[in-house]
């Protein structure tokens, strides 16, 4: 399929698009705040596949070349001015609705939003090196040597900084009052 | 305990996928084939980006062409439609032709070789007001000296006076130079009082 997306066929392409979309979107909200953000930069990162297909060699996965582009993408989204002045304000839409759980009691339900959200807010203040990593990984099943090829880091680095960034969260879930009980 | 830590692993997980998860706005794949199809064709992409460089040069000559063209202008203004006036004076020392030198009146009233034209013999120096007439045979004196001591009975000669004594006649007088410090003298200044309620045409009073 990428060789015939390759050869111009853009139903082809659209089928690549179909595929991959929403690890192309999760990756987007590794690095990006807002899901509209993060649904600009996957078509953003698209065309730009669409437009480097004759650069790809095949070396890597298809997947993990798409991944690395709309990482790329997303950074390059994340330098701009607008976004650091917006790094300053909350996040509009980063905690969906909890999905129905019979099993739980309605109390039961709004301590665990509670708790997860105080995380969330925990995670949002690591450094970006040790967040990227641990984002990036919870976006989909990506290997370590995967996560490795789309940062542009060694496959040891993403393991350290994710050991790192885990302890990191841990201390500051523990000043937070959140223990393994 | 490793039960507990594996519980707030998986808190820790749930957090961060729920941070990356959801899906893209539908019709991701309608946008991204639209946009891919509109840049596919060489010739419009070819002509997008000659165009984008014609058009960046373009601008470039437009602002280039409009500066030499309001320069031009400006200068067509001022040197025809609104002529500066001109220094009639500085003209007319430029457009007049100057005299031959030397003059032919010059040269007919002028007095023959060796010889001293009238005017120059008759010419005597003016006297300033309050000078008297001084005597050039008597070295010394000053024009006031001689006007006070005119004596009449020795025949209205001018005769000096007070004659400069020998200076070994004179007594040598010295005082002494007293040198008074200036110090804690204080400089009063009065103070001068302006009647404020004499006002000027115009002038309001704003108390």
């Amino acid at each position: 399929m990428v060789e015939r997306a390759r050869a111009g066929d853009s139903d082809a392409f659209g089928a690549l698009v179909d595929r991959y979309q929403a690890v192309v979107y999760r990756a987007a909200r590794a690095a990006l705040r807002s899901p509209t953000e993060a649904d600009d930069v996957a078509q953003e990162a698209f065309v730009a596949a669409f437009r480097k297909l004759s650069e790809f060699r095949g070396e890597a996965g298809f997947k993990t070349w798409l991944l690395a582009i709309a990482w790329n993408a997303a950074k390059m989204h994340r330098r701009s001015a607008w976004r650091w002045l917006e790094r300053f304000t909350p996040a509009s839409g980063s905690a969906p609705p909890d999905p129905p759980d019979n099993e739980l009691s309605q109390e039961d339900a709004l301590v665990r939003r509670d708790l997860r959200e105080r995380v969330q807010r925990a995670a949002m203040t690591l450094p970006r090196k040790y967040r990227d990593v641990l984002l990036l990984a919870a976006s989909g099943d990506h290997t370590v040597e995967e996560i490795a090829k789309i940062l542009g880091i060694p496959a040891g680095t993403v393991k350290w900084r994710m050991n790192k960034g885990r302890e990191q969260l841990k201390v500051k879930l523990t000043r937070l009052g959140i223990r393994d009980e | 305990m490793n039960s507990d830590s594996d519980r707030l692993d998986g808190v820790i997980d749930e957090a961060l996928c729920a941070l990356t998860s959801g899906e893209p706005a539908e019709g991701l794949r309608g946008r991204v084939l639209e946009q891919v199809d509109t840049e596919a064709e060489p010739a419009w992409r070819g002509y997008r980006r000659v165009s984008s460089l014609r058009a960046s040069s373009l601008r470039w000559a437009t602002v280039v062409a409009l500066a030499v063209v309001a320069l031009a202008s400006s200068l067509v203004v001022s040197r025809f439609v609104h002529p500066r006036p001109k220094d009639t004076r500085q003209t007319a020392a430029l457009t007049t032709r100057p005299a031959p030198f030397p003059r032919a009146d010059v040269v007919a009233n002028a007095p023959a070789p060796g010889t001293v034209s009238a005017p120059m013999v008759n010419r005597t120096p003016r006297p300033l007001p309050n000078q008297a007439q001084i005597p050039r045979d008597v070295p010394g004196l000053s024009p006031a000296a001689v006007h006070e001591e005119t004596d009449p009975d020795a025949g209205g000669g001018i005769v000096p006076l007070s004659a400069p004594k020998p200076i070994a006649d004179r007594p040598i007088e010295i005082t002494p130079l007293v040198i008074q410090p200036v110090v804690n003298r204080e400089i009063q200044i009065p103070l001068i009082e302006t009647d404020r309620s004499q006002k000027g045409p115009g002038q309001t009073d704003k108390r």
